[in-house]
């Protein structure tokens, strides 16, 4: 057990340090993400200018608690047929696309750091080391995707199907479901996140695309199962804290401050998850 | 009771003549009626219905097979007053074989009841006779009036050798199996239990010209759509069901004898009287109590339970809820005339056989449903809401189902009110995202669209009727409409005229916008404008209201104002001020009718305004796009 929590803390410790010395890529990817997220902003004004207006307030000293169910569905049904809500997704889509089709050229700058660690500012010395495993990376985040999606939309649906339920008969065993469905999907999506990370550590290390799959799988699976599975939702919901708590602070005299510090730390909380999980797979492979 | 046959016949002779004459032959006419008439029907002089149809059935269930075996002879008396040279039998549980329209439109899920595509149902007719022998199964053949789908076999036409006379009546012999399907909309079989509903081959219902505004007299048959119910003629049955000694059987009707088992069977004769369907369930589980309320209906009412022993601890309550219930639809609507009213409680499990109306017996819903749920007597007083509308006030439930359901819905929500004040909220909060006219055949509706309509906006609307002409007036329009058309098949239109009578005005305007169309009453707040005063801190408020569809109705207006405290106005499109002007600290927010008691209004998303600045929803938006990458990212 103590060896155990030794090897987590080296891991943690392992990924700070290869992320300190990325503090370039850091900074490029904050900033690639603040493009994206002003360019959404534009997009959701409009939407948030009819739809805020809209919103019910909390007057349950008045209003029954009813009400709001009938407003959130009569409402949602509105907003899922106006040109407006449309308009938006065919944006965000657009915007969806470009980060996914910008994603593996990032993503190769990051594991490409893992090759030679060392702190450098050269994206060009980065790039060279593992451009020719770009076509690999495409395949990955499409993958990646893919899978996701197909499980967030059934997860999505599940969930809207189970919530008309528990609207309409408050069964109990609903509630239970929802709450076992979301459980079930945090892990899921958390140890999603492991194995993809370490197909592209495969990757970066010079697997071919199937290999390092059945690599990453073992690895995750078999290996460091419990690693994969709790790391990145530990990161996940601590980040989450921590930027609540900012926002909590700067709002809403500082909504543009706050956003750009959460996105900065958003960017390095995840580069610092993407290093632990991959010298974790990397010590295993010592072994 | 008028047989429209009997008139018409052109001459010159005086009346008093014709009298003399006639007298005999129609005293001749009526004695050998009599001694024609069904057992059932000798023994009730005073016909309640028209009386146009009689079955005599003998059915045998089969419980290994699952079948049930008959033979049936129907007596079907032409009313009209043009020789008919074909009939149409209802063959109902077809719908559950492949292919079928039921099937295709519901994809084999009703009222969220999954149908076991394993155990298909199907009816064969396998004798089809004139009294007088005349084979007429190969002029028998399917037809399909509504989509023409040639798989769908649940209505059948059968071309007469000779064209039957008005006046005169129509003999056939039938033999039929049925194949009961896993219990599933309200028909089939679960472990032990069965639900016999639809289960014979059914005559469809002739309609004379002038009945429902019909220009020409014919036959009004439809197929079996996934939420279509039910359309027949009034008529009498005296149906026998043999099943094993060990089972109880529920059935419309009454009794005709008690049954005395014999060699592992019994024979268990039903009455029924003055009714358009007859149902029966069966099993060995039922635990059965009866109890004699003489104080209801014309006659006193027997309730006969058939309780799944699940349910056991729920006896009196549905007792209870029979009781108050009856009483109250009696006090409201008009007196009950049936002896017996039977309720069976499916099994657990059994779900596809709950929550259903036939003439003198209902189903509750199945006993997995927990005891201490009020849904037990939802169901209860809702089915026996239709014992009125649909039981005897029977329109097309094909053509017009909103007439019964919504009335049936309208009819549950006074009620239950009458035990929980504010019962009817439920019928006021569901929201009805795809309003529709609700006058459309039942199978117009799209999944969604038919209950949110034809139960939930007919009850709406009924209850903005009586927002206009008040309860009580309400209530003396119900009960005229239902001694005006009890045991008769009335339309929507017949419906309005009683309504426009009995409140002498005129609801032709409101029926085209909220019935004919899908209308309702929508109230909004376009704006708030807002004015500083000379006093710091004060403002002087416009709040410009509108309305559409208005039927002159008083809605409250609540505002919130920046200080905390609210302010209450009511008002009136016809005769309120617009805009609205008050004065008071910044608004926060204003509310038109936040506790939904308005009935006639479903768009309640724009009954709100909240004035919020650039500033908010740039701070909104940046909140959002940021949570919504944080999601995408660790997603992705």
């Amino acid at each position: 057990m103590a060896n155990k929590t030794f090897s987590v803390i080296q891991t943690i410790r392992a990924g700070w340090n290869l992320t300190k010395a990325s503090w370039s890529l850091w900074l490029l990817l904050s900033l690639v993400s603040l493009l994206f997220l002003w360019l959404h902003q534009q997009v959701m004004i409009p939407g948030l200018s009819r739809l805020l207006p809209a919103i019910p307030p909390a007057a349950l000293e008045r209003v029954p608690v009813e009400s709001y169910i009938t407003l959130a569905l009569e409402g949602g049904h509105e907003f899922l047929r106006s040109p407006l809500l449309h308009q938006m997704v065919l944006f965000l889509g657009l915007f969806t696309l470009l980060q996914l089709l910008l994603q593996p050229l990032l993503q190769l700058l990051v594991f490409s750091q893992l090759r030679q660690p060392q702190p450098t500012a050269s994206f060009v010395l980065l790039w060279q080391r593992l451009s020719h495993r770009l076509s690999a990376f495409y395949a990955v985040t499409l993958v990646q995707f893919l899978l996701s999606s197909l499980l967030a939309g059934g997860v999505g649906w599940s969930l809207w199907l189970l919530a008309n339920q528990l609207v309409m008969y408050s069964k109990l065993a609903t509630l239970a479901t929802i709450l076992l469905l979301v459980v079930c999907a945090i892990f899921l999506f958390s140890w999603g996140f492991s194995f993809f990370t370490c197909w592209q550590v495969t990757l970066a290390e010079g697997d071919k695309l199937l290999q390092g799959a059945k690599r990453a799988l073992h690895q995750t699976m078999n290996r460091a199962f419990g690693k994969s599975l709790l790391l990145p939702m530990v990161f996940w919901f601590l980040t989450t804290a921590v930027i609540a708590c900012l926002q909590a602070v700067f709002l809403p005299s500082l909504s543009a401050v706050s956003a750009i510090l959460a996105t900065i730390l958003q960017q390095f909380a995840l580069l610092w998850l993407t290093y632990s999980l991959a010298a974790a797979y990397r010590r295993l492979q010592e072994d | 009771m008028q047989w429209k046959g009997a008139t018409g016949v052109r001459t010159t002779v005086p009346f008093w003549l014709r009298l003399l004459i006639t007298l005999p032959g129609i005293l001749f006419l009526g004695f050998l009626s009599m001694i024609s008439l069904t057992p059932a029907e000798a023994k009730e002089d005073a016909a309640l219905s028209e009386r146009r149809v009689a079955y005599q059935i003998d059915v045998k269930l089969d419980p290994g097979k699952k079948q049930l075996l008959g033979t049936e002879r129907i007596r079907w008396r032409h009313p009209g007053k043009k020789p008919v040279s074909e009939i149409y039998i209802h063959l109902y549980p077809n719908a559950f074989s492949k292919g079928s329209t039921f099937i295709k439109e519901s994809g084999g899920v009703l009222r969220e009841d999954k149908m076991d595509q394993r155990s298909p149902g199907w009816m064969e007719i396998t004798a089809l006779r004139l009294a007088d022998g005349t084979n007429l199964l190969p002029a028998m053949r399917f037809v399909q009036p509504d989509d023409g789908n040639p798989d769908d076999r649940t209505l059948a036409r059968v071309d007469l050798p000779r064209p039957v006379k008005p006046g005169t009546s129509l003999e056939l012999e039938v033999a039929f199996r049925v194949q009961l399907p896993k219990v599933f909309a309200r028909m089939g079989y679960f472990e032990e239990f069965v639900m016999a509903g639809q289960w014979f081959p059914k005559l469809a219902a002739y309609e004379v010209a002038g009945q429902r505004q019909r220009q020409e007299e014919g036959w009004n048959a439809h197929q079996y759509h996934a939420h279509s119910e039910f359309y027949a003629d009034f008529g009498t049955f005296e149906v026998t069901i043999t099943v094993p000694a060990s089972y109880q059987v529920a059935a419309t009707g009454k009794l005709a004898a008690e049954p005395k088992p014999k060699n592992g069977w019994k024979h268990v004769t039903f009455e029924a009287l003055d009714v358009h369907d007859f149902a029966w369930a069966a099993s060995p589980d039922f635990l059965v109590e009866k109890r004699t309320f003489p104080e209801l209906g014309t006659k006193g009412i027997t309730v006969l339970l058939y309780l799944d022993p699940a349910h056991q601890a729920a006896k009196e309550r549905y007792f209870q809820i029979t009781r108050q219930t009856m009483d109250r639809f009696g006090a409201w609507f008009g007196p009950y005339p049936y002896e017996t009213l039977s309720i069976v409680v499916p099994p657990p499990g059994a779900g596809g056989a709950g929550g259903m109306e036939y003439p003198t017996l209902i189903t509750a819903w199945d006993a997995s449903v927990p005891v201490e749920s009020l849904a037990l007597e939802q169901v209860v007083v809702h089915e026996l809401a239709h014992q009125y509308w649909y039981g005897m006030v029977a329109n097309n439930e094909f053509e017009e189902p909103w007439l019964d359901e919504g009335l049936a819905t309208y009819s549950e929500n006074k009620m239950m009110s009458t035990i929980l004040p504010h019962y009817s909220r439920l019928t006021m909060m569901t929201p009805i995202l795809e309003p529709a006219p609700l006058s459309l055949p039942a199978w117009e509706y799209g999944d969604d669209a038919y209950a949110a309509n034809v139960y939930l906006r007919a009850a709406r609307v009924l209850a903005g009727i009586e927002e206009v002409v008040g309860e009580q007036e309400m209530f003396r329009i119900l009960k005229t409409y239902f001694n005006r058309y009890r045991f008769s098949h009335p339309s929507t239109k017949d419906f309005l005229a009683t309504i426009n009578e009995v409140s002498g005005k005129n609801f032709d305007d409101f029926f085209n916008r909220f019935v004919f169309r899908e209308r309702m009453v929508d109230y909004r707040i376009q704006n708030i404008h807002s004015e500083a005063t000379a006093q710091p801190g004060r403002y002087k408020h416009r709040i410009t209201l509108d309305v559409t569809d208005d039927i002159g109705q008083n809605v409250p207006i609540l505002i919130r104002f920046a200080d905390g405290h609210t302010e209450e106005i009511t008002w009136n499109a016809k005769s309120g001020p617009n805009p609205v002007v008050l004065e008071g600290p910044a608004i926060q927010w204003a509310w038109i009718d936040p506790e939904f008691s308005n009935p006639m209004e479903i768009q309640h998303v724009n009954n709100l305004y909240r004035p919020v600045s650039q500033q908010t929803i740039l701070t909104w938006a940046r909140q959002l796009s940021f949570w919504l990458e944080h999601l995408k990212l660790w997603l992705f």
